[in-house]
């Protein structure tokens, strides 16, 4: 009993946003890249160093999409995967399928996350993002827990210390702190079918 | 146009152009005072609402963020949950202080919506968020599983139990305080608002040892609302302290701060916001010099003195037989250097207080541990008579003795008199920790000696004090470390030396245990280690040496009839023997009652009044349950109900002066003197034939004083205090070293209200396992580092299973029914009784708390 509602929800640690597009839409949104790669791991594999396209973020190829059997993974109008939470049974698939490793499985009482795991300078990030972390450090000046650190100019949030507050995703100037109820940042919508 | 923010709060659409924290529009606009404001950092849970069906804090969320939303507060749940919420705290002991309680509901109702039968995992789950420093947590996820039974129909509401006819003694009382504190309406200081109310607060100093060149407060005072701008000038008499006045209320211009809680100058404003800006405005030049930050540095020659008499606070030399002999001629001798840190009390309530002008003088609203403490207090400071002050205490959320100096009531005051208003003054929870006085930090040498078969023969130690800033209660809390540093043994040959050493770091006073968690500790280890030199197990060991009815006390007082350690031991034999190389223990005794020779009086008075009992006795409760203790006392002289007794609350203009909360002693001698007040009572009662009405209008007054001896005193027995509790704590730990169980076995006498008291062992062991794995003070140059939500306070998916136990004698001391009190030992012996585990697991000393290389100390890796 206790086991089946303590379910594990897939949240993508990527908010898209990088403004030279993604493999999906082809640089620049020109549509032109996507034909290129036959999935997410392909593209993965062959995406030039010097590409403009963001190394850490999401690929949109869709290779989560293709492994939910449950239909609650989707691309969002961004090109970036999104979990739709409704359907979401936290089983896994999609954290195997993404060759980025974006994809992890949290519990409910965990619903703040950083959708942004971008290894980029912060200055940086913020010219080739519109979303992504830029390592400012606010969220850990006001975590009240000391459970947030910048890693590889990300913020990464300790569950063992988290309390799940949300005054991180509150404070956080670029939004890119999640909580996946919603409530004090945006979350994962629905899919709008 | 200004943007509007919209939402519904308990059914009703409301809206406000200001974008702030949810928290201060529920509070502030809406008057919702059962969101209580603990932190405003989002650490402690004290604020949690239910948004969208989501437990939030309030004061994470703001009024934009909240647009469209669905928010409920404890005032918006349904009848059906508030009854049952009340009932179920209520039996089950959920509710001691009550600060957190409105926050555990919500975040009760919220898992209960989604999870109509939570497991006690899921609770815990729900709850990591929420803190509460009384209970342990137990007992709340008690009452959360048993509201979720009520909600679901699995479980009804017993109404007998809450309405109290048998409310005496030994019965299971359904606290007074239950009601309001589930519900959130009770009043605590900061739920106070008064007409024209007005708000104070002290610009505090940047550093813990610096000479105040210049205060600029033209620009403050100069900003519209500001009222007024205080500095030492304007005080009458700049000196406060509970018992040494060495305590500057202000540091005024030219003098040099003690620690970094020091207030400087008292900003007076229409509004909050006003009282924020208006302190940015002010500009103090410092001319910063080096701090004193330990004991060491303190004690050095050339050292700076923190005040002008030197650095010495207090000393004490305990002594008895010849310890130096016995030792030299002892079989088995250990010694050991140990350590303790500071510890901070961190009560969910922040300090806070109102004071208006009052009569021929002022009155304040207060949350402390003594409302005469507090009028003496001010009354010194203002150079007045202390009756024309008044002093009554709101709801105290939580004190555990961090409560017992002045911290806001005096400026309150100082404030309200100046500007002929109503003030309130409230810390925010960086000021509450970087002022109050925290537990001691410790170092000392201890040397215990046994013969041949375990039995205890002398103990020499010295123990080192840092009280920090200010003397507080510097004194009493050293001659408690030393005079317990013996333990509840039956040996004779004792010195043991104290001092208590001023340095800049915050100042340090009581604290539950009261020096006692720090000598024990040292005392228990040592313990620990001549069991292993003789051959015995820890266990055995104890129950050796430990001290009985008729046999003498290290200190030379004759154990009482009552004494029942050896029951206690008995009573976790099993636990500790079934679980070799995982489990420690160890043993605490503490006093109950101030003794030493002072004039420890309880006082209470009875007035008939309108067909009933009022209870008048100045006797704080701080969320132990002493309110409730003494109306059973009454309910159990008279057989009269709860509906006929009423308590009127620590007021020091109508309730006769009962001492100080601390010591253990409010069950003991406040509760005798409300016994003996109550015995009258029912004599006359029985004359008039058990018609309260005959007695309208009369009254029944009762002193209890029961002498003791002072420190030292040349009688072959002193009697040191009137009665002391005695425990012994079992921990056991699971495979990874994570605390697993606790067995704390109590001998506090009559047991007066057997869910109370079980709340309070849980509290106490679960804050004792946080001094012992988890919890720091760490400072910098003076300087605390910690947060509320990094001061490492266990939560409740931490908690272990923690089993009280009491030993309850036949025969009793002839005081307030037997009882003996029970506030402070049940943190004692959890910290040694741990660390002894660990030492059975992998035979490491562990001598200094937080102790290292635990489960608990190990850095936990980052998910990525």
């Amino acid at each position: 009993m206790a086991q089946k509602r303590k379910k594990k929800t897939a949240v993508v640690q990527c908010a898209g946003g990088c403004r030279a597009g993604s493999p999906a839409q082809g640089e620049n949104g020109k549509g032109s890249e996507s034909r290129l790669y036959e999935n997410c791991a392909d593209a993965a594999q062959k995406l030039s160093q010097d590409s403009s396209l963001c190394r850490w973020g999401c690929l949109g190829l869709g290779s989560c999409v293709e492994v939910c059997r449950l239909g609650a993974v989707f691309i969002n109008s961004g090109g970036t995967a999104e979990i739709d939470r409704s359907r979401c049974v936290g089983c896994g698939l999609c954290v195997k399928a993404c060759p980025r490793h974006l994809i992890r499985l949290t519990e409910p009482e965990y619903h703040i996350y950083p959708a942004c795991v971008s290894e980029a300078p912060g200055a940086q990030t913020k010219k080739e993002c519109a979303a992504g972390c830029i390592a400012c450090g606010i969220c850990v000046k006001n975590c009240p827990a000391d459970a947030i650190q910048i890693e590889e100019n990300h913020a990464v949030i300790d569950e063992e210390k988290c309390i799940s507050c949300g005054m991180c995703a509150v404070k956080c100037p670029r939004g890119i702190i999640r909580d996946y109820d919603g409530i004090f940042a945006a979350g994962s919508s629905q899919r709008k079918e | 146009m200004k943007e509007k923010y919209c939402f519904k709060v308990n059914g009703v659409v409301r809206s406000t152009e200001e974008n702030k924290p949810l928290l201060r529009y529920l509070r502030d606009d809406l008057h919702l005072h059962s969101v209580k404001d603990g932190c405003s950092e989002g650490a402690c849970g004290t604020c949690t609402i239910i948004v969208d069906g989501k437990a939030v804090k309030s004061c994470v969320l703001t009024t934009k963020l909240a647009v469209g939303r669905n928010i409920i507060t404890t005032e918006g749940l349904s009848e059906e949950e508030k009854e049952a919420f009340v009932y179920a705290f209520g039996s089950k002991g959920s509710v001691q202080c009550g600060f957190c309680i409105p926050g555990m509901v919500m975040a009760g109702k919220a898992l209960i919506d989604r999870v109509p039968d939570p497991t006690e995992e899921e609770i815990k789950t729900a709850l990591k968020g929420n803190i509460c420093r009384c209970t342990g947590y137990k007992k709340i996820i008690e009452g959360i599983q048993l509201a979720a039974a009520i909600l679901r129909g699995d479980a009804s509401i017993e109404e007998e139990l809450e309405k109290g006819d048998e409310y005496g003694v030994g019965k299971k009382a359904f606290r007074l305080d239950v009601r309001e504190k589930v519900l959130g309406y009770g009043e605590y200081p900061d739920d106070v608002e008064m007409e024209g109310m007005v708000y104070a607060s002290a610009v505090r100093s940047r550093y813990p040892r610096a000479r105040i060149l210049d205060i600029d407060y033209e620009k403050a005072l100069a900003l519209p609302g500001v009222l007024a701008v205080l500095t030492a000038e304007d005080v009458p008499n700049n000196k406060v302290g509970h018992l040494q006045q060495d305590w500057d209320v202000m540091i005024a211009k030219g003098s040099i701060t003690r620690c970094v809680g020091d207030a400087i100058c008292l900003v007076v404003a229409e509004t909050r916001n006003t009282l924020e800006k208006a302190k940015k405005l002010i500009k103090i030049d410092y001319e910063e010099l080096k701090p004193v930050t330990n004991i060491r540095e303190a004690m050095a020659e050339d050292a700076p003195k923190v005040h002008s008499k030197g650095n010495l606070c207090q000393s004490r030399h305990v002594t008895r037989g010849d310890a130096k002999k016995a030792l030299a001629q002892s079989k088995y001798v250990v010694t050991q250097k140990y350590t303790t840190p500071f510890t901070e009390h961190a009560f969910l309530e922040p300090e806070c207080a109102v004071a208006f002008p009052y009569k021929d003088g002022v009155k304040v609203y207060s949350t402390d541990q003594g409302v005469y403490d507090t009028r003496h207090e001010i009354s010194i400071m203002l150079g007045w008579e202390p009756e024309r002050i008044v002093v009554e205490n709101k709801l105290v959320g939580g004190g555990f003795g961090g409560k017992e100096d002045v911290s806001a009531q005096h400026i309150a005051a100082l404030a309200a008199i100046k500007v002929q208003r109503p003030v309130k003054v409230v810390f925010s929870r960086q000021e509450s920790i970087n002022f109050h006085p925290k537990r001691h930090a410790m170092e000392g040498t201890f040397t215990l000696g046994c013969d041949e078969n375990g039995i205890f023969t002398g103990m020499d130690c010295e123990i080192y004090f840092d009280t920090g800033a200010y003397a507080s209660l510097c004194g009493p809390v050293l001659e408690r470390a030393c005079t317990h540093s013996v333990g509840p043994y039956c040996y004779q040959n004792t010195d043991i030396r104290g001092y208590g050493y001023y340095t800049n770091n915050p100042p340090a006073g009581a604290f539950r245990g009261f020096g006692v968690c720090q000598s024990e500790f040292a005392l228990e280890s040592n313990i620990n280690l001549l069991a292993e030199k003789v051959g015995i197990s820890p266990w055995e060991i104890r129950y050796r040496n430990a001290i009985e009815p008729g046999k003498v006390l290290p200190n030379g007082q004759i154990a009482d009839c009552s004494t029942a350690l050896k029951e206690a031991l008995l009573a976790v034999k099993d636990a500790y023997e079934s679980n070799p190389g995982r489990a420690g223990i160890a043993c605490a005794m503490k006093n109950a009652g101030v003794g030493v020779g002072l004039p420890d009086k309880g006082r209470a008075k009875l007035v008939v009044h309108g067909g009933k009992v009022e209870l008048y006795s100045a006797a704080s409760d701080i969320g132990q349950g002493c309110a409730t203790v003494f109306v059973q006392m009454v309910a159990e002289a008279t057989g009269l109900g709860r509906a006929y007794i009423k308590n009127m609350g620590s007021n020091s203009e109508v309730a006769p002066d009962s001492g100080t909360t601390s010591g253990s002693r409010q069950t003991l001698i406040t509760g005798e003197a409300v016994r003996m007040a109550a015995a009258e009572l029912d004599d006359a009662l029985k004359e008039a034939g058990g018609d309260l009405g005959k007695l309208e209008g009369r009254e029944f007054f009762a002193e209890f004083f029961d002498p003791t001896d002072k420190l030292g005193a040349d009688v072959p027995y002193p009697k040191s205090h009137v009665a002391y509790g005695f425990a012994a704590h079992v921990v056991i730990l699971d495979d990874d070293g994570r605390v697993k169980e606790v067995y704390a076995a109590h001998d506090s006498g009559k047991v007066v209200n057997p869910i109370a008291i079980q709340g309070q062992i849980e509290g106490g062991v679960l804050m004792g396992l946080g001094y012992a794995l988890t919890e720091d003070f760490p400072l910098k140059d003076g300087v605390p580092q910690a947060k509320y939500g990094t001061l490492g306070l266990m939560r409740a998916p931490q908690i272990p299973d923690i089993h009280a136990i009491y030993v309850e004698k036949e025969k009793l001391l002839p005081f307030a029914y037997g009882a003996k009190g029970i506030g402070e030992i049940a943190t004692i012996p959890t910290a040694p009784a741990a660390q002894g585990a660990y030492y059975a697991k992998d035979h490491v000393l562990r001598t200094s708390l937080p102790m290292k290389d635990t489960y608990y100390s190990k850095k936990q890796k980052a998910v990525k």
